[in-house]
């Protein structure tokens, strides 16, 4: 079974934030949720500031905090490592939302159909969008996103299937599943995100593992993350963001 | 007979409530070690586990009032009567 | 044997004009918690004031699991009392008893109301949670045993009680007289049956009591156990959680026996002594929650995690100084209020309730104190400091949760005697 891990080069990333405009249009995600986000910290005082970026997935903890508070087990842990939640189970509770030290979920609090970029079930949207994703499969059509997954066949890809429930990054679980990389890793022009098999020692992830040094966020917390960050350093107090994202719903 | 019946009624709603407490109890064992462990919420899970659990403690509970339902049978004493002045 | 015609005291079945309009405001009340309630759920909790933690800026909990807490904290007392009546003997606190347990049930009921409100698809939660709950999250602790444990034993231990009086109004023919009689259950009085019910009663409250002690600590652990929201991970939220518990629940007892007494003219039942003593349980409840306040005070400011220090700096000087300040004087002039009593060995009625006033009041602003600052100034990551405001949904929902529980109170008053008959029964 493979253990699957990110790797982040904060030496590449430049904050462009290819990867939350990817993961958004893979996942489908309603406005204001932000599955994949990067930080853009500014530090010190002029003349001596330093601005560096750090992209946030969902870490996919071994030791989850989320995990263990979901009263229903609607949040679990799979064999290969990914944290996934299932939207037929969830209901709605917000625990894991509280409890998670990185804020990574994300409350459908709206009606989703009410909450996208675009009214899809507009049906001139069709005739505007066709010509221009050329044929591929819009992600509001991705019929990968409605299957269940796992021997366990649980439904727990993509975002904004129903209000009331959470959602966060599944590093892509239905492309995974068809040896395809996350959207955000597959996406960065800087080759800044990596995603692997830990137990396989020539992969990528492990290679880079092996050769530089790393840390994973708040390490303190035990919480085990599977998102390990190359070169840099974890974000402090001194790191303040350029300008904050608060996007409400 | 009906002495007999009566403490048969009382032991046996004892008996059950002590046995659905402990199936009860019983029940969420298998989950308890993973208390402290990796958490995954896909092995062992008992649906309806928190059922059988809540209703353990209810019948326990409930032994009480089997308890104090059942008649005395050996000392029956007639009612309350209205004091008299 | 002679049936009196007799009318049940303490008011069963009469209904002033002041009381039906009494009722009718609170079904206005609750009508209107509906209409929030019914907005909610076809727009989504949208319509609230709360928002996700991190980029959104916002805080997921909010009123209603403050309240959701506030009500298993109110219940607390409740059966405590009772409890504590038959296990210690206090046969003066006998005439509150009733009211007592009568508190813990409504409330337990409006607890699970509460949280209802708060999940997403609070269908499916009433269907997964009986059957898929695990015992891995604190949630499970609390539902299982609030329900199975506190509200059942609480009815329970309610029947066992009201048996006596309901078979003493069983005896008047009436509309409700299948109802006593059912209650009574062929309760006949008699010496060995009394002491079984006393024996029963006595086993029962003393089990109810680890239960509700379980209840109210597993109810802490769902936010003392969180690593990751500083302000709440601590070993001092389960026995916190505790005495605020009493606190409230005692304060409201008292202002509840204080309105049974003024409406129905109870005053040889309720006797000062009655006051003098739940007034001083109240003193002993606040005095240990102010330690509480102060050892965490102390730790907050004397060598706090910078995490912690920034919540600690928004509670005690930030945006939520107000919240905090004003729950702090009330449980200092609670206690005075008390303390000065008991000192002087001269108690009043009104000082009293009014101690039991403040107690709520700095209760409710103590949840939410809880609740939300770890939410929305506890990010462990460098996320901006968020916000949260209450919308009328939340304040509709809670407050017609408010009416249904006065109006349960009311009605079951007006069914049943809500303080123990004395002993001569209805002819007495």
């Amino acid at each position: 079974m493979a253990r699957y891990a990110m790797v982040i080069d904060l030496d590449r990333c430049t904050g462009c934030r290819a990867c939350m405009e990817a993961c958004k249009v893979e996942n489908n995600t309603p406005q204001a949720h932000f599955w994949m986000y990067v930080f853009r910290f500014e530090e010190g005082e002029y003349p001596n500031t330093r601005v560096w970026f750090m992209p946030r997935p969902c870490m996919h903890c071994d030791n989850a905090p989320c995990i263990k508070v979901c009263p229903v087990g609607a949040r679990y842990k799979r064999p290969d490592g990914l944290v996934a939640t299932d939207f037929d189970r969830c209901i709605g509770c917000r625990y894991c939302e509280v409890a998670c030290p990185y804020g990574v979920n994300y409350f459908n609090w709206k009606k989703p159909e009410r909450n996208h970029y675009i009214d899809w079930t507009d049906r001139e949207a069709g005739a505007v969008l066709d010509p221009v994703t050329n044929g591929a499969v819009p992600p509001y059509k991705n019929p990968d996103l409605e299957k269940p997954y796992g021997p366990e066949r649980r439904r727990i890809a993509g975002g904004g299937h129903l209000k009331g429930v959470i959602e966060k990054c599944t590093f892509c679980v239905h492309r995974v599943e068809r040896g395809q990389q996350p959207a955000c890793v597959a996406n960065c022009p800087l080759y800044a995100l990596h995603f692997g098999d830990l137990d396989d020692p020539g992969s990528r992830v492990s290679q880079l593992l092996r050769r530089r040094p790393h840390f994973r966020l708040l390490e303190e917390a035990g919480t085990q993350p599977r998102v390990y960050y190359l070169g840099g350093k974890p974000p402090g107090e001194e790191s303040r963001q350029i300008e904050a994202v608060r996007a409400r719903v | 007979m009906r002495a007999f019946l009566t403490r048969l009624t009382v032991l046996a709603g004892a008996v059950f409530a002590a046995t659905s407490f402990a199936l009860g109890l019983r029940l969420p064992i298998p989950g308890v070690p993973q208390l402290t462990a990796a958490p995954t919420g896909l092995p062992g899970e008992i649906p309806y586990l928190p059922v059988f659990f809540i209703l353990g403690i209810m019948l326990m509970f409930l032994s009480a009032v089997v308890y104090a339902l059942v008649p005395g049978g050996r000392n029956a004493s007639p009612p309350v009567r209205p004091r008299s002045r | 044997m002679v049936t009196q015609v007799q009318p049940i005291p303490y008011g069963v079945g009469r209904f002033s004009a002041a009381l039906v309009l009494v009722i009718l405001l609170l079904l206005a009340v609750i009508a209107g918690g509906v209409y929030a309630l019914y907005t909610q759920l076809t727009e989504g909790l949208v319509v609230t004031g709360l928002r996700d933690i991190g980029t959104m800026g916002g805080s997921a909990w909010g009123l209603y699991i403050a309240f959701d807490v506030y009500f298993v904290g109110v219940s607390f007392a409740g059966i405590t009392t009772a409890a504590l009546v038959r296990i210690l003997n206090l046969h003066h606190l006998r005439a509150v008893s009733r009211m007592a347990e009568l508190l813990t049930i409504i409330s337990l009921i409006l607890a699970a109301f509460s949280v209802l409100p708060d999940l997403g698809q609070p269908l499916r939660g009433i269907i997964y949670l009986f059957k898929y709950a695990r015992p891995q999250s604190p949630f499970f602790g609390t539902f299982t045993m609030v329900i199975a444990g506190y509200l059942f034993a609480s009815l329970v231990y309610f029947f066992l009680d009201g048996r006596r009086d309901a078979a003493l109004c069983a005896r008047r023919a009436g509309r409700l007289q299948w109802f006593y009689r059912l209650w009574a259950s062929g309760y006949r009085g008699t010496a060995e049956e009394r002491e079984r019910h006393d024996r029963a009663s006595f086993w029962l409250s003393l089990a109810i009591l680890p239960v509700l002690v379980i209840a109210h600590s597993t109810l802490g652990f769902v936010f003392g156990l969180q690593v990751g929201r500083p302000g709440w991970f601590s070993a001092l939220q389960a026995p916190a959680f505790v005495i605020l518990a009493g606190v409230s629940g005692v304060g409201l007892l008292i202002v509840i026996a204080a309105i049974v007494r003024r409406v129905l003219g109870a005053h040889d039942r309720l006797t000062p002594e009655v006051f003098r003593w739940l007034g001083n349980m109240l003193m002993v409840l606040v005095a240990a929650y102010l330690y509480f306040m102060v050892v965490d005070w102390l730790t907050a400011t004397y060598a706090a995690p910078s995490h912690e220090a920034r919540i600690s700096r928004a509670i005690y000087f930030g945006r939520y100084a107000g919240v905090y300040w004003t729950s702090v004087a009330a449980l200092v002039a609670a206690f005075v209020l008390q303390f000065r009593q008991f000192m002087r060995q001269r108690y009043e009625l009104s000082r009293i309730v009014l101690a039991g006033v403040l107690a709520n009041v700095a209760a409710v602003g103590k949840r939410m104190l809880i609740v939300v600052p770890s939410q929305t100034h506890g990010a462990l990551l460098p996320y901006p400091p968020g916000t949260y405001s209450p919308t009328w949904v939340e304040y509709g929902i809670i407050l017609g949760l408010f009416g249904l529980g006065t109006l349960m109170y009311v009605a079951f008053s007006k069914i049943f005697p809500i303080i123990e008959l004395p002993e001569e029964g209805v002819e007495g």
